[in-house]
């Protein structure tokens, strides 16, 4: 890093303490780092002195005038019609509420009580008694790749939202 | 905290439908969007052109915004970006924008501010006549730093860059914006002797 770097951090208050206190010392004991700290601390000076440009007097009533003409901008939230998210949640609802009435139904509910501690779960259960047409299969199939893609697209949708934000 | 409104109580007033609410807004931001815009237009007529558009951009586009970053932040990526559009359909040669004769040429045909008379340049007549002479980039970044009061995190925002990149083109902005000085300054010098 060069000397004009290090003293530009310096100023700006972006290195370390400690990179901090090293600067401060070659600033008060070498003439070289002393005279690009003043130079530079004068144009800082500068920038920090300059004043904004103005647009004409009229700007402000230019731009209002216009806007008189745009139909007012609503936020975010009332351009989402409420009754779509609703029907959303309610599929998503029944579509849970009948996984589980389907898993449900399917349990072993007569696994004795004194069972080993370890937890056994009894896969003959599925094999002989799960018995769903091929049509069903494949129905539950689609559903379960669809639930993943709207959980995919809800992911990609709140990482756009933030990258954006 | 401002004393008066903040520009959040601002955008929820605008929101709630009232207009004249965003003439505030308007009134507060319009020196930084304008001078913003006058880095990439270098004309008074084009900065005020496109300063109107970015405020109606603005206004069209307000329910959009994520109140979870500075309002600023956001603005000046519009800024930059309409600024940017702008300066691309100026531009009648396929040069790139990062030309730096271009812009040379483009200053030779302004400013009023060159008109002025030598006891009445001060220093910061010189530094705003050296931004000038910068890459619109440079200007930007320089513009943003330290008129705008945005961090490096938030000028990498707006200019969709990395804030590594930022610290380096800035340093570099500095650099050439001295050197710059330093040639104004002497020809200044050179002419009143």
């Amino acid at each position: 890093m060069d000397i004009e770097q290090k003293i530009w951090d310096y100023i700006d208050g972006l290195c370390s303490l400690k990179e901090q206190e090293e600067i401060a010392l070659l600033i008060k004991n070498n003439p070289t780092y002393k005279n690009k700290y003043e130079e530079l601390m004068a144009l800082q000076l500068d920038l920090q002195a300059l004043d904004l440009d103005e647009p004409s007097m009229a700007f402000t009533n230019k731009v209002m005038d216009k806007i008189t003409l745009i139909n007012k901008p609503l936020s975010a939230k009332a351009l989402i019609d409420k009754r779509i998210i609703y029907g959303l949640g309610s599929i998503f609802g029944i579509l849970i509420l009948a996984c589980l009435v389907i898993v449900l139904s399917q349990v072993n509910w007569n696994i004795p009580l004194n069972t080993p501690s370890s937890f056994k779960v009894d896969l003959s259960v599925i094999g002989d008694d799960f018995n769903i047409s091929s049509s069903t299969k494949t129905f539950l199939m689609y559903s379960f790749f669809m639930f993943d893609t709207i959980l995919g697209l809800m992911i990609l949708d709140k990482y756009f939202r933030k990258k954006l934000a | 905290m401002r004393n008066e409104n903040s520009d959040i109580e601002i955008i929820d007033a605008v929101l709630n439908g009232s207009q004249k609410a965003y003439g505030d807004l308007v009134k507060r931001h319009q020196k930084y969007v304008f001078t913003l815009a006058l880095r990439f237009t270098r004309s008074r007529e084009d900065a005020e052109e496109v300063s109107q558009d970015v405020f109606i951009k603005v206004y069209r586009s307000l329910g959009a915004y994520q109140k979870s970053g500075k309002f600023t932040t956001w603005l000046y990526t519009i800024v930059y970006h309409t600024s940017m559009t702008h300066l691309r359909k100026k531009r009648v040669d396929t040069r790139s924008i990062d030309d730096e004769a271009t812009f040379i040429q483009i200053e030779n045909h302004q400013s009023d501010r060159d008109n002025y008379s030598v006891e009445n340049k001060s220093r910061s007549f010189y530094v705003n006549k050296a931004i000038q002479m910068l890459l619109p980039d440079d200007a930007t970044i320089i513009t943003l730093f330290y008129q705008g009061e945005q961090s490096l995190e938030e000028i990498a925002k707006v200019m969709n860059m990395e804030a590594n990149t930022i610290k380096v083109k800035l340093h570099r902005a500095r650099h050439r914006l001295k050197e710059k000085l330093e040639i104004l300054l002497k020809g200044e010098v050179k002419e009143l002797i």
